[in-house]
């Protein structure tokens, strides 16, 4: 299962405490707000990572403790956030069916220009400042001008075929291929229907086709027929279309349209292709993190060496003292005050924990305990100043726990969790639960407890069923309040958009009066003329 | 596949269309494809000597599209070895190079004169009204960064082997070379692979 990373954040939610937990794993991160209550008399870590997901059974948490981890873990959370896209724009005229004629043609026309123009502002490249999308704002090597927007706070460029240079002898038109070829998600533009399907043009990036096809263009009834086609793993992404797909030439569209794009390129990283390539980063990254935030903790708590097991705690000096500091002041079930160096001491226990043998940590190698306890004297002069302030100030205490292999493979049903939230989160833009507010910069966690928790052994059979159970319950529970607040939410949302809507009828109708009065001012027969 | 220690990882970078892939591939499988197709991200192995024993060369060719962050900067930290190319044809392609160039500088440096690094100008083959970047300026500009420099080109299969073992002679941590059993320092470069 690799590397985990928790969070934990107290909050008040609807006049109930309730417990905000993050769960990375490499397959992902999970999140979830619960009522306190849930997590019985003595919550600890393990218990908040096995509400999360089922199969997980650590129970050797690490606190984590230094003043740039939630720095760190941030820069983790937000390393997928994306806010600037670039989409292809491909203009086909009727029969074309290869993608070198599709990359060809070189006139534009006004129904297409009628179109760009709706789906954002034409920008000379020269003089932009925002996203550029892979294109050239110094020298016009990408041509002069391009289609931008910004939508709902993201940047949008719009790599539009018939905007970017043209290449004499060139069928490939590779200064064309390169932009929109490198895009995730391109829209194709047809004046009169006609056939496109997406393996008409070679690139691994293209996943998504959003066809649109212009229906009496540049007249006052302009309308657009829409379909989208995408390739087989890419998963189901809204808004859906409406029956019939056709839209009038308006802003509603453009809504409709940028909403669309956006949610494809997420839904596209959802792909094999884009998956395999993330979860090798993610992984790669979630395991640096863990290994980064173990040894900063160790080195903020005055030296590995204070951690050891087998090193008698009268020799360490002060950095023991804030251990014991720590103990006191949070909850946990200390059996020995030994097994309080084995779960905090990370740096020595790495290659034991590695090899999956958990209880073992206490039976470490005596050797090097030794050892190192003579430059722990050493150490700990140097490092008292620090231990002694840290107690107070330390913001985030994040559990962390590297995980030995649990009995169960790891679980798939976590990462449809994920998955789901993730793409509520990137997804959809209309909601605002994206993953800005997952991100643990805001989880000050105000509780953590050293965990020093040996379940599995002291639980009977029988109590095991209930507590599947109740476990059950809770998840249902936690449905119902995580609708519920969406719900509240969107009222919110609604009865502010209601408030300015009356705003606007008010003006209206006031504007209506007056040019009534007005009327019956100017005409002499007293003439009530219909407005 | 996971990673070997004695793996020996080059990455190739670059705008999209200037012919990583096309390096790469008549590098690798000795052909060409004329057709451009947009790479997500492709690893091939060869066995390679080093320090008279045999290893791993793990070629990584990227993205042209800036798309990933922080898979670039994962493949940069990851990496010993960086080519990075450009087209002589598009003044652009090395433009584009330089924020490359910078992360580079970031996550292995500031000093990398112990980093293999080769900026490759491909498409020589390109008749010269075609041409953007002389031959004059890409020294230059690799000057100026403190890295190697190579003309070549995919199509014609010139300059590809060599630059492979340009690079490999420049690591000095350890004896690199494409030459597998035989000679163990061979600083000219052969005509063929020895492949075991």
């Amino acid at each position: 299962m690799g590397p985990v990373l928790l969070s934990i954040k107290t909050e008040n939610v609807a006049n109930q405490e309730h417990t905000r937990i993050l769960l990375r794993l490499r397959a992902g991160t999970m999140h979830e707000i619960v009522p306190s209550s849930c997590l019985g008399s003595s919550p600890n870590p393990a218990k908040m990572a096995k509400l999360l997901n089922e199969q997980l059974n650590i129970d050797n948490f690490v606190p984590v403790l230094h003043p740039k981890a939630s720095h760190l873990i941030a820069n983790y959370d937000e390393h997928v956030l994306v806010s600037n896209f670039k989409f292809g724009i491909l203009y086909q005229k009727f029969g074309q069916t290869t993608e070198e004629e599709l990359f060809c043609n070189n006139v534009t026309s006004p129904a297409f220009d009628d179109f760009l123009s709706l789906l954002g502002q034409r920008i000379q490249l020269k003089d932009h400042k925002g996203y550029r999308g892979g294109l050239d704002i110094q020298n016009g090597h990408t041509g002069d001008t391009a289609v931008y927007d910004i939508f709902k706070e993201r940047e949008v460029m719009f790599h539009v075929s018939t905007l970017l240079p043209y290449t004499e002898n060139d069928p490939q038109q590779l200064q064309r291929k390169r932009h929109i070829g490198n895009d995730i998600v391109a829209i194709v533009f047809q004046e009169e229907n006609t056939p496109f399907s997406p393996d008409m043009i070679a690139s691994h990036f293209l996943h998504t086709f959003i066809v649109v096809q212009a229906i009496d263009p540049n007249t006052s009834n302009t309308r657009y027929k829409v379909s989208v086609t995408a390739r087989d793993d890419v998963p189901f992404f809204g808004p859906t279309l409406p029956t019939p797909a056709i839209f009038r030439h308006g802003p509603e569209f453009k809504e409709f349209l940028l909403t669309k794009l956006i949610n494809a390129e997420n839904a596209c990283y959802k792909a094999d292709k884009f998956a395999k390539l993330e979860l090798r980063t993610r992984t790669s990254l979630l395991q640096t993190l863990t290994d980064e935030l173990k040894q900063k903790t160790s080195e903020f708590l005055g030296g590995s060496a204070n951690l050891m097991p087998g090193t008698p705690k009268s020799d360490s000096g002060p950095g023991s003292r804030f251990i014991d500091t720590v103990k006191k002041a949070w909850s946990a079930r200390v059996k020995t005050s030994q097994s309080v160096d084995n779960n905090l001491g990370s740096n020595g226990h790495e290659r034991l924990s590695k090899k999956s043998s958990q209880p073992t940590i206490s039976e470490s190698t005596p050797s090097s305990g030794r050892s190192i306890s003579k430059s722990s004297i050493v150490s700990t002069g140097k490092k008292s100043g620090s231990t002694n302030s840290s107690t107070a100030s330390s913001p985030d205490l994040t559990a962390h726990a590297h995980s030995r292999p649990p009995l169960s493979e790891a679980s798939d049903d976590s990462s449809l969790t994920s998955e789901d939230l993730e793409h509520l989160a990137g997804g959809y833009i209309d909601s605002d639960t994206g993953l800005e507010s997952m991100s643990s910069a805001e989880t000050a966690a105000k509780a953590c407890s050293v965990c020093q928790d040996r379940p599995g052994s002291t639980t009977g059979p029988s109590a095991e069923a209930l507590i599947q159970e109740v476990t059950r319950l809770k998840c249902d529970k936690l449905d119902l309040l995580r609708q519920n607040v969406n719900c509240q939410r969107d009222i919110k949302r609604l009865r502010e958009k209601e408030l300015g809507l009356q705003g606007d009828l008010a003006v209206a109708t006031k504007e209506i009066i007056r040019l009534r009065e007005l009327l019956k001012d100017y005409s002499p027969n007293g003439d009530r003329s219909p407005i | 596949m996971p990673e070997q220690s004695n793996d020996y990882r080059v990455v190739v970078f670059g705008a999209g269309g200037v012919g990583k892939s096309s390096l790469v591939l008549r590098f690798v499988k000795g052909t060409f494809r004329e057709s451009y197709i947009p790479t997500i991200e492709d690893t091939y192995r060869q066995v390679i000597s080093c320090n008279k024993n045999i290893c791993t060369l793990q070629i990584t060719d990227t993205t042209g599209s800036h798309q990933f962050p922080a898979m670039q900067r994962l493949s940069i930290s990851k990496g010993h070895a960086f080519i990075l190319v450009f087209s002589v044809c598009s003044r652009q392609s090395l433009e584009e190079l330089r924020p490359i160039f910078e992360v580079i500088r970031e996550l292995k440096g500031p000093d990398l004169s112990q980093i293999p690094i080769m900026l490759t100008g491909n498409k020589c083959d390109e008749s010269a009204e075609l041409r953007e970047v002389s031959t004059s300026e890409g020294q230059a500009q690799a000057a100026e960064w403190g890295v190697s420099f190579m003309e070549t080109s995919a199509k014609t299969n010139h300059n590809v082997k060599q630059l492979f073992q340009e690079l490999l002679n420049l690591e000095k941590s350890r004896n690199v070379s494409l030459q597998v059993g035989g000679k163990a320092n061979s600083r000219v470069a052969k005509d063929k692979c020895d492949l075991m």
